[in-house]
């Protein structure tokens, strides 16, 4: 009788640790999982960060309103042509109007209807013109891959009120969707 | 015998009561802790999702004006009331100061969201804000240095030369 006793008793206390013991690490668990997605979250855009490479060349002043230049994917990783609008590109010269200088980023427009910004107007690998994998179709750019060994040639456009001295130095930075920076002069 | 079997009968009665006081005592400090713990983990978890990178800062000399373009490489959305808790820094290297948002006297920072690309007012991933310094003193020639951290804390800074 007070050995079934004993038993019940340590049972009953036994069942009453493991309860604490079971919320506590099942709180942990959660803080852990917690924990564990905000660590691959930044992995991943650091990732992300890593495999993205472009560089820019070839900025010629074709005017003083148009400005072109080549950017290569360089990276591990393909850029869709429809994040083109989250890439940068800023533009510092100097302006024909009242000589000082000035920096601008200018817009993604696929159609060329504002008064400033850029589009893509064609793609080459290799020195070619033409793509193999994921063409984009410029300069509409809705579809298509920018693959890495790609060059993009970019069109820049500035109204008059901004135009460009191309007697003067002009910069290109170009920065993709996650923020790798290329820099040309001329 | 009987006697016996009643203490033992008490025995028993006062460890399970006093199990149960003593979990009832412990389970909400451990429920506390617990949610403590959660809290830590979805702040840290907020913070290593706010990531910011400035892209590009130019400065002409004898102008007032510092222009600074700063991409959201995180996760979260920023609306404008913590964009506005932001804090800059700006300044000669090594003599830098904060400058204050929106100020009426002195240096003041401003702001644009660049490519709303989906026009709500946010500064969403991978969207670009251009920041505006306003210096109460024209820039001279020299090293500059720019830091832009976020409400959360995390930053990126830029060295540019005028």
């Amino acid at each position: 009788m007070g050995g079934l006793a004993n038993v019940i008793s340590s049972a009953f206390i036994i069942l009453l640790f493991m309860n604490m013991l079971t919320l506590y690490y099942s709180a942990s668990l959660k803080s852990a999982d917690i924990l564990r997605t905000g660590i691959d979250e930044a992995a991943e855009s650091k990732k992300l960060e890593i495999r993205e490479r472009i560089s820019v060349d070839k900025l010629v002043a074709f005017n003083s309103t148009i400005v072109y230049g080549n950017v290569t994917n360089l990276g591990q990783t393909s850029i869709a042509a429809r994040d083109f609008n989250k890439v940068d590109v800023i533009l510092v010269y100097t302006a024909l109007s009242n000589a000082s200088k000035v920096s601008v980023r200018l817009s993604y427009d696929s159609t060329k209807t504002s008064a400033n910004g850029w589009r893509a107007t064609s793609v080459y690998t290799n020195g070619r013109l033409g793509e193999t994998l994921s063409p984009i179709n410029t300069p509409s750019a809705s579809s298509g891959m920018w693959d890495p060994a790609e060059t993009v040639k970019i069109e820049i456009w500035l109204n008059l009120t901004n135009a460009v001295d191309n007697t003067q130095g002009i910069s290109l930075i170009v920065a993709s969707p996650n923020a790798v920076v290329s820099i040309a002069s001329i | 015998m009987a006697s016996t079997a009643i203490s033992e009968s008490y025995m028993i009665i006062i460890a399970i009561v006093t199990a149960s006081i003593l979990s009832a005592a412990v389970l909400p400090s451990v429920s506390q802790i617990t949610q403590v713990y959660n809290n830590k983990a979805q702040d840290f978890k907020i913070e290593s999702e706010t990531n910011i990178k400035v892209i590009f800062s130019f400065g002409v000399s004898d102008e007032n004006t510092v222009n600074v373009w700063v991409k959201n490489t995180g996760k979260i959305r920023i609306p404008s009331s913590l964009i506005e808790k932001s804090d800059v820094f700006f300044g000669p290297v090594g003599e830098f100061s904060r400058i204050k948002y929106n100020a009426t006297t002195g240096s003041k920072w401003n702001y644009t969201i660049e490519n709303d690309l989906n026009g709500d007012g946010i500064w969403d991933p991978l969207e670009t804000i251009k920041i505006t310094i306003t210096l109460d003193s024209p820039l001279s020639t020299g090293d500059y240095y720019v830091k832009f951290a976020t409400f959360q804390g995390s930053w990126s800074d830029y060295d540019f030369s005028i």
